[in-house]
């Protein structure tokens, strides 16, 4: 499994997502759930940029590996910033009508409703995100 | 991403293909605001073609919804592929934009 460590700029993520997409589709993935899954990994990413790295980039490893035979895809990102625990985030506004719907703050929310396993932990000076997603057709 | 815009009835259709991710949205927001500003504030958004949709394009959404509703008029939206519908669905999005299945049923529910 090839791991890319580089520092992180907005304009990585397609070709990021590129990555994920091929390994969505070789464990095939539907075109719709392929597109969920290149979301998923598309808010990590930015949200590490926005948030961890305040807007100037820094450095990440990333791998994305197909397992054909688990039917799944796992992706792994490494930063190295404050704590953010994926699981610590408040629950956002779903409900609330359009005048008062708070902009924002949905990205942690399709992390999470768009996975099938997330697992944390904080490692020396920074955080790792692992994402799996399996195929159940 | 790319973004049509053209009139019918008084209401502006634009027309969006492609993907609206964090690279995109700012461009997407932008376009939309201008419009606004220029007094086209009841806008059909034809999503036909529109394959891709992230945190960042529901936040320029909302933000069009929100300011076309603030100058006097109101978004609908048309043609939902699969992966963005989900997305609106998973995100609260139904109960705050209007949806419908054609450009013609979102331009009549505007007028």
């Amino acid at each position: 499994m090839e791991v890319i460590t580089l520092n992180l700029k907005l304009e990585d993520i397609p070709i990021l997502l590129s990555e994920v997409r091929q390994a969505a589709q070789n464990v095939g993935f539907t075109p719709s759930r392929t597109a969920q899954i290149e979301l998923v990994v598309e808010e990590l990413l930015a949200n590490i940029f926005k948030h961890a790295y305040s807007g100037t980039g820094g450095r990440i490893e990333f791998s994305c590996e197909a397992l054909p035979a688990k039917k799944q895809v796992k992706v792994v990102v490494s930063d190295w910033s404050k704590p953010f625990n994926i699981f610590e985030s408040t629950k956002p506004d779903l409900d609330s009508d359009l005048d008062v719907r708070p902009i924002g703050g949905l990205g942690v929310h399709l992390i999470k409703k768009l996975t099938d396993e997330i697992h944390y932990k904080r490692i020396e000076g920074g955080n790792e995100t692992v994402l799996i997603f399996c195929n159940k057709d | 991403m790319n973004i049509e815009i053209s009139n019918i009835d008084k209401a502006a259709i634009v027309t969006v293909q492609g993907r609206v991710d964090t690279i995109t949205a700012p461009m997407f927001q932008e376009s939309v605001l201008e419009l606004i500003d220029k007094g086209e504030n009841i806008i059909v958004f034809d999503l036909e073609n529109m394959e891709y949709i992230s945190s960042a394009g529901l936040s320029a959404f909302l933000v069009a919804a929100k300011t076309a509703k603030a100058a006097g008029g109101g978004v609908a939206c048309s043609g939902l592929q699969e992966m963005v519908k989900q997305v609106f669905e998973v995100s609260g999005f139904m109960a705050v934009l209007p949806f419908y299945e054609t450009k013609d049923k979102a331009l009549e529910s505007l007028k």
